[in-house]
This record gives structure tokens, sequence and C-alpha cells, in this order.
């Protein structure tokens, strides 16, 4: 790959952008030949508008009919659906949590408790899917008193094993999506998915990212695996009984999940308080973000979709990869995405990027 | 032929500009200069009160400058001086500002003024003693931050939306 870029440093390349005089451009999922949303980068903030859902769908199923009369019904599990286009909205913080205000009341809620009045300790506790929406990253670590105030957390090693990842792309898939006549003339973008995580596992790897930024929080307590739990038990039922346990020795915790049936097996027992996030029913067509919450959605993008494009109104094309032939856990760790330029010129962000390394080489910020 | 037709000779640049509590804070308003306002300084007058920890502060601000000028000036070469002064002794301070001034003016060098960081009363004191001299400045810098969220990241990796370079010069 070029080069990796940071989420930080793709400021860089936004204003670099800006500064040359493209602040309009689209973000392009090439697979299905579809801006995924356009932007107007703005004195103020970013104005975003999402692509229409029927269009996306439409080019979807056109998609997924295609691999189906041609044997290759596995390739359609490889293009994200619009139910994980709008779970990536969320992931990059582009949107909340329907009851998002619910939320945040009850995690400040927890930081007034005081042990030294005789109250439990407080902790919050989450299930599978908030990881995978990666809440921490785009909430808790962004709320100006959460981060004055750090909250506690416990999470327990049964959903660290949910969030394994272990399928990897091999000649074979890959040469089943490039089937398609539409396609074809991806290889290059295609090839680099090479012995790279899945779909499904890149969005268990998200979750897997945020399980280590919470474990690296300040107070963090792992909840170990339940002995005499009967093995047969759901993986729901294991997550709550580990979490009851650690309950049991005066702690008070706050589960947060998605997972309606999750939440009401949680409810009434001793010293678990369930709640329940609400995802957004409806995604706005139109709406403002800031450039920082831009760097984000090019990241989780480029992760989710393999490779985004970033196509200015001249039709000069950046390519950001969340994979690439050689993408290591590092890579992975520290949140990078691969960078292909393509007719564009970055020399100014390029030649500042260079820059800041150096400076944090030095012991900078 | 009355004279012969020499290239003009590039200006000497020069920035006066100081450090306090936060030394990248002086970092990333020298780079903003520079990247918004396309004024690369060939020498860099860093004061910084002598008490700790501001030295360290100081020595720390003139080693990220001295990457930034490196790359932007190559092999054309460039300066970083550190001035202690005592910060009861306001007047020196002004004192040794205005002989820097008069001294670029002398040799025809440009001189601009960075007022962003440092104490209110430091930062206050060099601006008077820039307006007073103001025949022989040029600029009078002040980066506005809008967006606070930024502050642990260096300049360019900073929405750039998010601050705004001002010359009071221009006022």
């Amino acid at each position: 790959m070029e080069l990796t870029l940071s989420i930080a440093e793709l400021t860089a390349v936004l204003n670099d952008l800006y500064h040359q005089g493209y602040p309009c451009f689209s973000l392009r999922y090439p697979l299905l030949d579809l801006d995924l949303a356009t932007f107007d980068l703005d004195a103020a903030d970013t104005v975003v508008r999402l692509t229409d859902r029927a269009e996306y769908q439409r080019r979807f199923e056109d998609l997924r009919s295609w691999f189906q009369e041609h044997d290759e019904r596995y390739a359609i599990r490889e293009i994200p659906d619009y139910t994980a286009y709008k779970t990536s909205l969320l992931q990059a913080g582009l949107i909340g949590y329907q009851n998002l205000d619910k939320v945040k009341t009850e995690l400040l809620g927890t930081l007034t408790r005081n042990v030294l009045k005789g109250h439990p300790a407080a902790f919050v506790a989450l299930d599978t899917n908030i990881l995978r929406d990666r809440f921490f990253s785009t909430f808790v670590a962004q709320e100006a008193e959460l981060k004055r105030k750090p909250l506690s957390f416990a999470l327990t090693d049964i959903i660290r094993d949910e969030l394994a990842f272990t399928y990897k792309y091999n000649e074979r898939d890959l040469s089943g999506l490039l089937s398609h006549p539409n396609l074809t003339h991806h290889r290059h973008l295609v090839e680099q998915f090479w012995n790279q995580n899945k779909l499904k596992d890149r969005l268990q790897r998200l979750g897997h990212l945020e399980f280590i930024k919470i474990q690296s929080s300040m107070n963090f307590h792992l909840c170990g695996p339940t002995q005499g739990m009967d093995p047969a038990a759901s993986a729901d039922m294991r997550i709550i009984q580990s979490y009851q346990n650690f309950a049991t020795t005066y702690r008070h915790v706050l589960l947060l999940s998605r997972d309606f049936d999750f939440i009401a097996i949680s409810e009434g027992r001793p010293g678990i308080e369930p709640l329940m996030a609400e995802l957004p029913r409806d995604v706005l067509p139109r709406g403002t973000i800031g450039w920082e919450s831009l760097g984000e959605l090019i990241y989780i993008w480029a992760v989710v979709f393999g490779c985004v494009e970033l196509v200015a109104a001249d039709n000069r094309v950046l390519r950001f990869f969340g994979l690439w032939k050689g993408k290591e856990p590092t890579h992975w760790n520290e949140e990078l995405v691969g960078l292909e330029i393509d007719g564009l010129n970055l020399s100014a962000a390029l030649r500042d990027i260079h820059i800041c390394r150096r400076l944090g080489a030095i012991g900078g910020l | 032929m009355i004279g012969a037709l020499h290239e003009p000779e590039a200006v000497m640049k020069s920035l006066i500009t100081i450090t306090g509590s936060r030394y990248d804070a002086t970092v990333n308003s020298c780079y903003a200069i520079l990247k918004r306002c396309g004024w690369t300084p060939d020498v860099v007058e860093v004061f910084h009160p002598q008490q700790a920890p501001f030295p360290e502060h100081a020595r720390k601000a003139a080693e990220a400058l001295s990457v930034i000028l490196e790359d932007y000036h190559g092999h054309r070469g460039y300066k970083v001086n550190l001035h202690p002064f005592e910060e009861t002794d306001l007047v020196s301070y002004s004192t040794a500002i205005e002989g820097i001034i008069k001294e670029n003016f002398n040799q025809r060098i440009e001189t601009a003024v960075d007022i962003t960081c440092g104490r209110k009363v430091v930062s206050g004191v060099l601006l008077k003693t820039a307006s007073v001299h103001r025949n022989k400045i040029l600029h009078i810098f002040c980066v506005y931050v809008k967006a606070k969220a930024y502050f642990d990241r260096w300049y360019p990796l900073r929405p750039a939306n998010s601050q705004d370079v001002m010359d009071l010069m221009t006022f």
C-alpha cells in the first residue's frame, strides 16, 4: 500500500482538498458503483447527503440475483447490504441511538454513586452489539463530561470470545466476487483483499478493537467465565450470568444492549440494571457533521466496504482501503486506512503528515 | 546600461514569539502562520520565562520548530533563538523585544510578532512593544482557536475550519 493514514491524518487530506478548491466530493462504493454519500465541506460544518435507500437496495438486489443465478451465493455475503450501511453510520458516529439522551443520563448517573457514602461501586457493562457499534469510540470517548470523569467498565471474557475473527478471503472467494461482469474491472481493488478478514469478521474485529480500547481505559474490570455454568446455555445467558456474578459482591452494573431479548433476560436480576439502546428508526437523507466525523466515516466505510473512493467534482479520485495485502494487526489497532492517489495532488497534505510524524517522534502531542 | 539587473534577494523573515505553559501551542501557532499566511520565518525568536518549567518548554518548542522549518526551508537554513526573561522584570523583557525589532529593521529583515501564546501579561507586553514600533513590524499575528477539541493535535491535523489566523496590523 502506497501510504497508510490514521483517522487524525485524514483531516490533513480533507484540509488539503478544501484549500485546493475541492469542497464538494462523494464517497463511492465501487463494487456497487454507488455514491454512499456526497459532502460539501463548509467553513462551519460539512453538509452530507446520504444515498437513497431504494437505490442502494436496488443495486444490491441486482447483484444478489446475479450471484445466485451463477451459483456464487457466497459472494453476495461480502457485499454490505443496506442494514450494514445504516449500521456503519452508527459505527462512525454519524447517527446515534434513538434514546441517546436517556443513555447519557444513565451513564452519568453511575458517576454520582459514592462508595464512601455506602453506595455499591457502579460499573457500565456492555453487550457484544454495543461493542460492534463502536459506542465507546464515537460517544463515550468524545463526550466532554465523560472525559473529565471516566466511567468504570466491566466486560466479560465471553464477549471477547464472541468477537473472534478467523475467516479470511482466499483466491476462490475473490474470483467469486470478480465473476460478475460489472466487477471484473475492479480486479486491482479486490485483489487487495486477499488473506484479509471477510465482511462479518471485519465487523467483529471493530468490536474487538473496542474491547481492547475499553480494557486499556482507567477503571476496568474483566469478568471471567462463570463456574458451573451449563455449557449448553446460550451466549446471552452466559454473558448475563457473568455480569450477575460480578454484581453479587456489592456492585451495581448498568448493562447496555440493543437486543430486546437480552434486556428482557437481564431484568430483575440483583445488581443488574439493564438499559436498552434503541436503534434509530429512520436515517435522515441530509444533515451536517463535523470534519472530524468525516474522518471517522472514511475509516469505517473503508473497513466495512473494503475500499471506498473519494470522487472530486472533476472526477479525480482518492481510494481509501480498509483492507490491503499485508494489513497487519498493528494497522488494525492503530485504525489506519490505506491510501491510493489517482489524479489528485496531495503533496501539501503528505508533507504535513510527514512533519507531524516527525514531531510525534520527538515526543510531541 | 544604467545598472546590472540583479535577481532580487529573498527577504529574510523573523518571527518573535512566546512560549508558556504549552510548548506545542507556540509550535502550532507558528505552523498556522506558515500555512495560512504563507509567511515562513527564517529566524524564530522564542521568548520564555526563565523559571522552571518554561526553559524546558522553550527547548522543546525550538526542537519542534526546527523540524518544521527544516522541511520548509531545505537548504536555505533557519535559526531558532531562545530568550529567557524574568517575569517580574517586564521592562527588560520589552527592551529585549525592542532590540530585536530595531536590529531587524536596520538589517532589512521583515519582522512579525505572534501574540497567541504565553500568559496574558507576557503576550500583552509583546503586543504593546510591537504596537509602539508598528512602523518596523509587518504583521502582528494571533491565532484564533474556535474549537478546543483539537488541542491534542498538531496544526495540520486539525480541521481547517477550527481556527483562524488574524493579522492585527490589518485592523
